[in-house]
């Protein structure tokens, strides 16, 4: 349970981050993604850093 | 009912030992009503273990099939629970012949009962029912079953089931006052008292009926309030597991519930996992000791979403 809600856990799990915070953004607010990733047990894809070209060594 | 009881296979008197120790019942104090045939229609008959140990009588007391429930009334005081005497007949002579058996007749209070039991308790009137109670020394008197492990209801004679109110007096409390007889067939040799139960009569209880009114109907979800049909109260406590879903039309099915939040006292806002589409309708049950929610699932308002 959280802020008293009672969550589903499997239906969570089977639900999409945007449909989560559709229905529970006005809620949570900012944490909405973080109760999202606890409940669901998911776990956040950080974004890879774009990987910068490696310099050629000169011949 | 004429009862002359006489056994016509034996040309002897019947024995009349008795046992050193047998129990004997003391005043009845907690009757349970049962009614007199199951949910597959045949004689109720339940095993005695059923009765006398409470993890298998706390099942029956909650029993989804009515016909399955065991019914507590509560404490009773000042019982009388006597059989009318022998009916009969007197020739000119003196001499008199047995007529009859007289009926037997249960009466008894219940303190501070809540006016509304009345009403619940005389609806029964068109039952058939029996009942089992237990006496003041905590023992369980029941009616013979087919074998020594098995018991049944003493059946009640439904016309004469009753029940009144006692408003409260300057001297004595409101009360709640019940009568009834027995079936004109049910003898006193045929019941029994059993010893040994592991609870007492102040563990048992009756389900409260509850009902939901619903709110707030969008595509995502709808609020739920929950209150006793018969008291008024609020129904406090349910969780998400209580509950379930379905989806009457235009998809049967059952449809899953993302969250339940008790927002204030029986107020429950209720979450759809996937979004509802307009004109579906959905029925919502309930599940919980010490209720009885068919109503809340009996199709007379169900949830369509608009």
């Amino acid at each position: 349970m959280i802020n008293g809600i009672q969550f589903n856990v499997g239906a969570v799990q089977s639900m999409s981050l945007s449909r989560f915070k559709e229905l529970y953004k006005a809620r949570f607010g900012d944490n909405t993604e973080s109760v999202y990733y606890e409940i669901s047990g998911k776990v956040k894809k950080e974004k890879k850093p774009k990987n910068k070209p490696k310099e050629e060594a000169p011949n | 009912m004429s009862d002359k009881n006489c056994n016509c296979d034996v040309i002897s008197l019947g024995n009349t030992g008795i046992p050193d120790c047998s129990l004997i019942a003391d005043v009845a104090a907690f009757p349970l009503l049962d009614m007199a045939k199951d949910s597959s229609g045949a004689p109720k008959e339940r095993l005695k273990t059923d009765l006398t140990v409470f993890a298998n009588l706390e099942p029956l007391l909650n029993a989804a099939s009515p016909l399955d429930r065991i019914y507590p009334i509560g404490k009773f005081e000042n019982v009388e629970h006597n059989r009318e005497d022998d009916v009969f007949w007197t020739a000119n002579s003196g001499k008199q012949a047995f007529v009859r058996e007289g009926f037997k007749t249960f009466q008894g209070m219940i303190i501070n009962a809540p006016r509304e039991l009345t009403g619940k308790l005389n609806s029964n009137a068109c039952q058939s029912f029996g009942f089992h109670f237990l006496d003041d020394s905590n023992q369980l008197v029941t009616k013979k079953g087919t074998d020594s492990t098995k018991c049944k209801p003493i059946l009640i004679d439904p016309d004469t089931f009753r029940t009144k109110y006692v408003e409260a007096t300057n001297d004595a409390p409101a009360m709640l006052m019940l009568s009834f007889q027995w079936k004109s067939t049910e003898k006193d040799a045929d019941v029994k008292v059993v010893g040994g139960l592991d609870y007492t009569g102040s563990d048992l209880y009756g389900l409260i009926d509850a009902d939901a009114t619903y709110s707030a109907i969008t595509t995502t979800g709808f609020t739920a309030t929950i209150t006793s049909t018969c008291y008024g109260g609020a129904v406090e406590g349910l969780l998400l597991g209580d509950f379930s879903l379905s989806e009457v039309s235009p998809t049967p099915g059952v449809e899953s519930i993302a969250s339940v939040t008790e927002s204030s006292a029986g107020v429950y806002d209720i979450v759809l996992t996937t979004p509802a589409a307009s004109t579906e309708v959905f029925r919502l049950s309930a599940s919980k000791d010490r209720f009885d929610f068919s109503e809340m699932s009996d199709g007379t308002n169900d949830i369509t979403i608009p």
